[in-house]
């Protein structure tokens, strides 16, 4: 094994280091310089200075200190000043390379490369080294992962089960096929579409964030919020229609504009590309970031229809993937449905039972009278409480109570009955498919061999009706599948198919 | 798919006697601690209203009620089995439970002593694969049964490679 020489970070990140460290320091530096300054201002300036010297110094110890170099089996890091520390990662067990570049390391024409090993703290990370070197350490490390993979696979185990043992355990790692040629050309499974920005308003988590936002905003004394109440004075004195119809359509088109701006700097020029036995996503408009994992790592896939989004026929996508920090990967953001399931597929291992299309089989009354059950629990037993509440103290008029916890109640009815058409499950030849018991309508495709085991629970009122909650686990994901109010038979005949071992 | 459903088998092996014993004490000394709990709470307390003796008095006839009942019930449902190629618990009186990992996606087996559980020659065994929602543990094993388990499982499992990582 020849030594390979030990490589240092890119020279140009001596500017990236300093610029970032002025910036850092820039804020208490001014606050510094400011507040001492009104006293005497050669004071700030020498703070400013010594500020300046300091970041530098902290900005040029990471390339002095830091060396890395890749043998034909490891990769090794050594880093820290005081304390030195040697990260040492055996190739095989290199799970995900992903490349990232603020605005300031592409002007620089720099890559951050983070190295995952699947142990769930934390990744290596070499800040950075330039973009050609950065793919070339992309390509080796992952080339040489296959490499080293492949041994295991040979020499598979003898195995020690019965021969009657049903073939579940034959392909435990069957996506690790041979390595395919690295001068295998990439397949292009995604393109970003700008048009696909028209989902973005469709989705209500950025709202949450925009009102907690808002919310700290009010609590803050800030000088324009007196222009805020001359501006609502004058509004006032509108009309009411008027009124309502300026806040509603003013926030809609705040709404959209904001979202569908966030969506194309986070997902622009969006590539999914498979290479060398891995699938590789690239995206963002300022930051880029790519990441790659291997194929083999992907155990599954999850699609997802918030009901917002379905309504307008969009879905997002996100593969289950082992051995990365947090088990899901996002795939795709919101987009049209067709593609979603078309890149979906193509994620998936072949199945002929298009487990993306395959109708569900539904878990029957007893399943649909609880998620209905369900439904009024979570919504018309809190308003009634909260309604029983304020009537008590006087602070509500009871026939706008019974209307609330009427129309609560008719919410909770459509939740549940729309959780209960979207649960179901089927068996494919390759898949294991769940639909989850939600208003979102969520389709889990796993991999057989993805499950690693079950819990079959059930509570007294579930075993009275005949049904109960399967858990399937899995390294990949969110670890667990669950699937809601399974007839008891039925569930027993899937972990029967899945896991002959027990029976 | 099969015609006529046969109920999944439940595992075979009761836990031993011993562990109805631990169970017991265990409840006892909850109950000596929350009677302390109560007592230092009247000594300390500057006014002792009605209803605090009723509440009191509830969670004593609580711990008592469990302290007779639970121990016996769990012994009687919690069970588990280690074949050669899986292993599986049965638990829970309200909300039971079957827990099933095949032993070829194992990935660490651990027997656990706690300082009661010494005392009275038990130990627990825990099996977990690669997913944090799936550990398989049986509670209340003799020191010699879990000794042999563990040594069954790792013999298994050192023999099969993947656990679907």
């Amino acid at each position: 094994m020849s030594e390979q020489p030990w490589e240092r970070l890119d020279a140009r990140m001596l500017l990236l280091g300093p610029v970032r460290a002025v910036g850092g320091f820039l804020v208490p530096a001014v606050i510094a310089a400011v507040g001492i300054g009104s006293q005497d201002g050669r004071q700030g300036l020498v703070v400013a200075a010594i500020t300046l010297v300091i970041s530098v110094v902290v900005g040029v110890l990471p390339w002095l200190t830091t060396t890395y170099r890749v043998t034909t089996s490891t990769l090794v890091v050594r880093t820290g000043v005081f304390k030195r520390q040697t990260l040492t990662a055996p190739l095989d067990r290199v799970r995900s390379v992903d490349l990232e570049a603020t605005l300031l390391h592409r002007l620089l024409s720099l890559r951050k490369v983070k190295v995952g090993t699947g142990v769930d703290d934390g990744a290596i990370e070499l800040d950075s080294l330039s973009s050609g070197d950065a793919e070339a350490l992309h390509s080796r490390l992952l080339s040489l992962s296959h490499v080293a993979a492949v041994p295991p696979v040979d020499s598979q185990p003898v195995d020690p089960l019965p021969t009657d043992a049903p073939q579940a355990f034959d392909a435990q790692l069957p996506a690790l096929a041979p390595p395919p040629p690295a001068d295998e050309p990439a397949q292009v499974l995604a393109q970003f579409d700008p048009g696909w920005a028209r989902f973005a308003p469709f989705s209500l988590l950025p709202l949450a964030v925009a009102a907690g936002a808002l919310g700290a905003a009010s609590q803050l004394d800030l000088p324009f919020l007196s222009t805020g109440e001359a501006v609502w004075d004058w509004l006032l004195h509108l009309s009411v229609v008027v009124l309502v119809l300026l806040v509603v359509g003013g926030g809609l088109l705040a709404w959209c504009a904001a979202t569908m701006v966030g969506y194309l700097v986070q997902w622009w020029d969006l590539r999914l590309v498979r290479e060398h036995g891995s699938l590789r996503l690239t995206r963002g408009l300022l930051t880029t970031t790519s990441t790659t994992v291997e194929e083999p790592r992907i155990r599954g896939v999850e699609l997802s229809e918030p009901v917002l989004l379905r309504a307008v026929g969009g879905a997002r996508l996100n593969a289950l993937v082992t051995g990365l920090e947090d088990g899901t990967y996002g795939v795709l953001p919101q987009v049209p449905l067709g593609v979603a399931r078309r890149v979906a597929g193509e994620v998936l291992r072949p199945d002929p039972d298009a487990p993306l299309a395959a109708a569900l089989r539904q878990h029957g009354a007893a399943a649909q009278r609880r998620a209905l059950l369900r439904g009024l629990r979570h919504w018309a037993i809190p308003t009634a409480v909260v309604v029983a509440a304020l009537w008590w103290f006087d602070r509500l008029d009871w026939p706008w109570g019974a209307v609330a916890v009427a129309v609560a109640g008719a919410w909770g009815l459509f939740v549940g009955w729309q959780s209960y058409r979207n649960l179901g499950h089927t068996l494919t030849d390759e898949h294991l498919v769940v639909g989850a018991a939600s208003l979102t309508r969520t389709r889990t495709v796993l991999e057989r061999d993805g499950v690693i085991g079950w819990v079959l629970a059930a509570t007294w009122f579930q075993r009275r009706v005949g049904v109960c909650t399967l858990t399937a686990t899995t390294a990949a994901g969110s670890e667990s599948v669950v699937l809601l109010d399974v007839p008891r038979a039925e569930a027993e005949d899937l972990v029967r198919t899945l896991t002959p071992a027990w029976h | 798919m099969s015609d006529l459903p046969v109920p999944l088998r439940d595992p075979a092996h009761r836990v031993s006697a011993n562990a109805v014993r631990l169970w017991r004490t265990t409840e006892l000394i909850g109950l000596v601690v929350e009677l302390v709990v109560i007592v230092a709470l009247v000594v300390f307390l500057p006014s002792w209203p009605w209803w605090a003796s009723v509440l009191a008095g509830l969670a004593v006839a609580a711990s008592v009620v469990s302290l007779c009942v639970t121990p016996g019930l769990r012994y009687r449902i919690h069970r588990w089995e280690v074949t050669d190629e899986a292993v599986c618990t049965r638990s829970g009186w309200f909300t039971t439970e079957l827990r099933i990992a095949p032993l070829n996606r194992v990935q660490t087996v651990d027997s656990h002593q706690g300082p009661l559980m010494r005392l009275f020659g038990l130990a627990e065994v825990t099996v977990t694969t690669a997913s944090a929602a799936g550990p398989v543990s049986i509670a209340g094993l003799d020191v010699d049964v879990a000794h042999e388990v563990v040594a069954r499982l790792t013999s298994i499992t050192a023999a099969s490679e993947s656990d679907a990582t």
